[in-house]
């Protein structure tokens, strides 16, 4: 076999095969599954680095490890793209995992559930290799529900906690809404060009009417919107901070949640030319930026803090994408993987050391008990603000500057304020929780983490600065720009370059926009120049509506689970009541009322069986003539 | 049309009988298990047991041995074919998944055996004969045959009310079905004059092409005779609105026969309605996909409304199965070969999840503690990790989660029914299996994530073979476990082999 194809696909066999070993023999493993598990995820990465090398020198292939359907004229195989793209996304992928990995060995240190964690870490690991080199929609959209399924598992990990198995629900329950959306795409796609590879879908783009093309594109985004957690679907990843930290790192922040810009890059074709379907792409993701950012500002939470952050962040990779410019978008995605990821993993080192504390207001003076973390945090959160020379900067600036030189004037305003409270809402966090009095509790023992948790920090913490300077402005002229625009040139220029402002001004304004918010942030709660207690009373109905996250959860609420259950509420009365016992949650409690009148007729009676059948025969015949 | 002495010089009656091959087998074990009545020291011991199990496979090896051939016997009213070698194999191996776990829920029961073993071979027989069988009479009496099997089998619990009662039910309805279809039958009959399915498909063929004038007058005599012919056969295969008996029915039958009705006799139904449809329905001048369109519609819809709020599993299981067969009925509504080879990969995936998820429920109910109640299956998943693993993944694979059979079917029929345009349809059947999902879910959340009331329940206790406690489960049961989660898996990871045995035996509906 060509040495090229056993390197691609060992890179997904091999975490696969740590799943089965683990979760099958997981007991027998006992505390070692986990620095095992770690070996695997490192080996996908050293192979993937050798693929990144390969394709540099070289160019793409696509390789097949076997038919997997073939019947009649329809051909679909297990088979893997590898272009600069995919090598890419792989070696942030398994490198990210690594050090999630390793970083969870001793987070989760003497938790009951060790080997499942490992085995179903690895599964995850797995799906996502195989969702990034799939070269067919029907394997993306396997893999797709796959990340989704192991992010419920991985959410309701400590089941035992009722607000964990919830979030997990929750978080199945939107992603399937999203889901709903990509099926229906794809089964449209297929109708349209009678093929799913993407080459050969790519070729028939062009031909097929913008109409069509839109219809496509807007539905796979809705799976983007879901799996991404964009506004009006973002509900689910605020409540998914639920599961184990490194989760939230590895899978909320760095990779799944992630997997919808990929997708949108992967298909640039399909929506570079449909206008109207990119214009949607940046629409939703401008206000997710913003909006989220809003909410984001006033919450006590950390993790949480740190959710919206991401939904935010998210939200400028789609405006990215959606005026073209895909190349700053993954720049953005790989950069915002790793300083997201490692505020992730330092919100988790804080935890631990808190034993589980996650509320602002506990915390305080944490800087002079355990430094190593409180840095790390400060260069994550310095690379989110987009202070140079962290990544942040160069990333986030390379999508500001493309989108003010492609005319997008109001989205790019939208984005500098959005930069300017990203800035405030992280250093509010960090001026809360590592400066100023302390609110510890007093039987709360705050130390420094173990080595095996602080090690994985310094790490990422380094990553953060370096990585940006692949990307130094003018970004098209960049390294970065320069290896991964080849992959992108087929697409569609449909939003050309209008302007032409010199990189470094709309940098100083980027810079000017997160200094000033960090300004505000220290004026606020180090000097307490205006006490926040005043500031909340001043603008009530703005921070209410900070406060409660824009009332979303409640207009979903009062929206479609309340009538549905006041319904199911006034018939649960008359209706027998052990019938519907079983009902209870949200959209469960949507088919309820259905429900009723089906067991209705359900209801034993000979009699009345032998009707519905004889009307069914009489309805039959009636439409047969009446037609 | 032929004589005595030109029928044996044609060699009529050899044919004949090497048509009948694998039924002829079963035949002959049905009635050596029965005859064992007689002798009570070798009734009471497990001898119909293995007898049964020897038949189904010597009968599987005569289908095997024979499965290059084409055959018709009896004038044309039996045939043999790849068709049939496939939908034999499905036949066959539910019939072997039953016996096998008859075994153990039986002799809980102080029931005959023989007679019990001999009902289920003459069930498989009877469903064979249908599936091959080329004429409308041959249809009409196999179906009968297998009714009046099933009938009793569904009340074989005597004493027990709701088995009874079930079988009462079954039989009333039944009965009203099998009035349909053959007086359907009798309509088609005189539309066209001929009994032969193959017959019927050339006047039909010829009337389409010009003709119209002589003919014109059949055509409500053979659109009557076609709707009350559909309605016998979806009576059988509990498609919308004719599905009332299959949740009582399913409920009040011992489990395992609850199985052989879910996996053997629906296959065996979709089997000759694919024949007849492919042969009648399909032709030019009836267009019958828009009342199939609607039946799928309403199967689907009703059966996951009604299975979301079933508290029994076996209730939950039939509405689950009615759901089913709207999916399975895509596929040829979408029609071709495509859709065709599409409808028999589903049903094959289809037996071995809904096999697989029986089997797990006779485990459940075997073991002490736990009932039909879903809600009694909390935290279970952390006492028999390996039984509630393997019913996490058939659940999975019924909700048409990827990497499983259940995906793989769903999408092989829902790409056929695209091709043919029929994307209205694909829309709905999409929006069924998304919230299909929260029912078998729910399933296993109860599994693994008890909630607080019912986490009392220990778990420790973790050890044991295949992780059941006590060794209660006997290994037959977890042979077939097994089985069905090595071809559910099999089936969504490496489907090609089974597309390729799918697609040969469609292949030889062409070959007239």
């Amino acid at each position: 076999m060509d040495y090229k194809v056993l390197i691609t696909w060992l890179i997904p066999l091999l975490p696969l095969s740590g799943w089965l070993l683990w979760g099958l023999f997981g007991k027998y493993f006992k505390g070692y599954s986990g620095y095992f598990a770690s070996l695997f995820v490192a080996a996908s990465f050293i192979l993937s680095v050798i693929l990144f090398i390969i394709v540099s020198y070289s160019h793409g292939f696509t390789s097949t490890l076997y038919p997997w359907i073939h019947a009649a004229n329809f051909k679909v195989g297990i088979s893997a793209v590898i272009d600069r793209l995919s090598v890419v996304m792989l070696v942030m992928v398994t490198g990210v995992s690594t050090i999630v990995h390793v970083y969870s060995i001793g987070y989760m240190k003497g938790d009951k559930g060790f080997s499942r964690y490992f085995s179903f870490l690895n599964l995850f690991v797995f799906s996502m290799i195989m969702l990034v080199i799939s070269n067919n929609l029907l394997l993306l959209y396997v893999f797709w529900e796959a990340v989704g399924f192991c992010s419920y598992i991985l959410i309701g990990f400590w089941y035992e906690k009722k607000s964990a198995s919830d979030a997990g629900k929750k978080a199945f329950i939107v992603n399937r809404v999203g889901d709903v959306g990509f099926a229906i795409g794809i089964f449209l796609l297929f109708a349209t060009t009678g093929t799913l590879n993407y080459e050969a879908v790519f070729k028939m783009i062009p031909m097929i009417p913008v109409f069509t093309t839109t219809v496509i594109a807007l539905l796979l985004f809705v799976g983007a919107i879901g799996k991404s957690a964009q506004l009006p679907l973002h509900i689910w990843l605020p409540d998914a901070m639920e599961g184990p930290t490194p989760v939230s790192a590895l899978i909320h922040a760095a990779t799944m949640v992630t997997a919808g810009i990929y997708m949108i890059a992967r298909f640039h074709i399909i929506f570079s030319y449909s206008p109207v379907a990119s214009e949607v792409v940046l629409t939703i993701g401008t206000l997710s930026a913003f909006f989220a950012a809003f909410i984001a500002l006033t919450q006590f939470d950390i993790k949480r803090i740190i959710a919206y952050s991401t939904i935010s962040q998210l939200g400028y990779m789609f405006m990215a994408v959606g005026i073209g410019s895909y190349t700053a978008g993954i720049f953005h995605l790989i950069s915002h993987a790793i300083f997201k990821g490692l505020l992730f993993l330092t919100a988790g080192s804080v935890m631990h050391a808190l034993a589980g504390e996650l509320d602002l207001r506990k915390m305080g003076g944490l800087y002079s008990k355990m430094k190593v973390t409180a840095i790390t945090f400060i260069v994550g959160a310095l690379a989110l603000s987009g202070i140079p020379p962290f990544s942040g900067f160069f990333s986030k600036d390379a999508i500001l500057a493309d989108t003010y030189n492609k005319g997008f004037y109001f989205a790019w305003v939208i984005g500098e304020l959005a930069a300017f409270m990203t800035a405030f809402y992280i250093f509010r966090l960090i001026f809360l929780a590592f400066f100023g009095k302390s609110n510890l509790d007093s039987k709360v023992h705050a130390h420094e983490s173990s080595k095996m948790m602080t090690i994985p920090l310094i790490i990422m913490a380094s990553l953060a600065v370096i990585v940006g300077f692949l990307g130094v402005p003018p970004f098209n002229t960049s390294i970065f720009y320069n290896f991964l625009h080849v992959d992108f040139k087929n697409a569609y220029n449909f939003s050309p370059f209008v302007e032409n402002a010199p990189w470094y001004l709309l940098s100083l304004v980027s810079v000017l926009a997160g200094l000033s918010g960090i300004f505000a942030a220290y004026l606020l709660y180090i000097r307490k120049v205006v006490m926040p207690e005043w500031l909340k009373s001043a603008f009530k109905p703005i921070y209410a509506l900070s406060y409660n996250k824009l009332y979303v959860d409640e207009i979903y609420d009062f929206l479609i689970i309340k009538p549905l259950f006041v319904l199911f509420n006034f018939l649960w009365k008359i209706v027998d009541v052990s019938v519907i016992d079983g009902a209870v949650n949200g959209v469960a409690s949507s088919f309820a009322f259905f429900s009723v009148k089906v067991k209705k007729i359900q209801n034993g009676m000979l009699m009345s069986y032998i009707l519905t059948l004889s009307i069914g025969v009489a309805a039959l015949l009636f439409y047969y003539f009446i037609r | 049309m032929y004589n005595l002495s030109s029928m044996y010089s044609m060699g009529l009656l050899e044919k004949g009988i090497l048509s009948i091959i694998p039924e002829i087998v079963i035949v002959i074990f049905a009635f050596i298990v029965l005859f064992l009545t007689f002798f009570e020291k070798l009734s009471k011991s497990k001898n119909p047991y293995y007898l049964s199990i020897i038949g189904i496979g010597f009968s599987i090896v005569y289908v095997l041995m024979l499965s290059g051939r084409t055959i018709s016997g009896f004038y044309g009213e039996i045939g043999f074919n790849r068709f049939d070698v496939f939908f034999f194999i499905v036949i066959l191996l539910s019939g072997l998944f039953t016996v096998l776990m008859s075994k153990d829920v039986m002799e809980n029961f102080e029931m005959p055996l023989p007679e019990y073993y001999s009902l289920i071979l003459f069930g498989i027989l009877a469903m064979m004969i249908l599936i091959a069988s080329n004429s409308l009479i041959m249809v009409f009496l196999s179906i009968e045959f297998l009714s009046i099997t099933a009938y009793i089998l569904t009340g074989y619990l005597k004493g027990n009310r709701r088995s009874t009662e079930a079988a009462l039910k079954y039989f009333v309805l039944g009965s009203f079905a099998s009035a349909f279809l053959v007086f359907g039958a009798v309509f088609i009959y005189a539309a066209t004059g001929h009994l032969n399915l193959y017959n019927i498909h050339h006047f039909l063929s010829l009337i389409s092409h010009g003709d119209m004038i002589r003919y014109g007058g059949i055509k409500t005599y053979l659109a009557i005779g076609l709707i009350l012919f559909l309605v016998g056969l979806a009576f059988k295969m509990s498609l919308f609105p004719f599905h009332a008996w299959t949740p009582d029915a399913y409920e009040g039958a011992s489990t395992p026969i609850t199985s052989f009705m879910a996996t053997g006799v629906k296959v065996a139904a979709f089997a000759i309605f694919l024949r007849v449809y492919f042969l009648i329905y399909s032709s030019n001048i009836m267009n019958f996909n828009d009342i199939l369109w609607i039946i799928a519609i309403l199967s689907m819809t009703f059966g996951n409304i009604a299975a979301l709020l079933s508290p029994n599993i076996k209730r939950l299981m039939a509405y689950s199965s009615i759901a089913q067969a709207g999916y399975i009925l895509i596929g040829i509504i979408g029609g071709g070969y495509y859709g065709y080879s599409g409808t028999l990969f589903y049903l094959l995936a289809y037996i071995f999840m809904t096999a697989g998820a029986f089997a797990i429920v006779i485990i459940f109910e075997n073991l002490d503690l736990i009932s039909l109640d879903i809600k009694r299956y909390s935290g279970i998943g952390y006492k028999y990790p390996f039984v509630a693993a393997s019913m996490s993944i058939f659940l999975l694979s019924l909700a048409g989660i990827p990497m499983t059979s259940g995906f793989m079917g769903k999408f092989y029929v829902l790409s056929s029914a695209v091709k043919s345009g029929y994307n209205f349809l694909v829309v709905i059947a999409l929006l069924n299996s998304a919230f299909a999902a929260f029912y078998y879910i729910r399933i296993i959340s109860n599994m693994y994530m008890p909630s607080k009331k019912s986490a009392d329940i220990e778990l420790s206790n973790k050890n044991g073979s295949f992780g059941i406690i006590g060794g209660k489960v006997s290994g037959e049961l977890m042979f077939t476990v097994i089985v069905c989660l090595i071809f559910t898996i099999l089936m969504g990871v490496y489907p090609q082999v089974f597309i390729n045995f799918a697609n040969n035996s469609v292949n030889s509906l062409w070959r007239i």
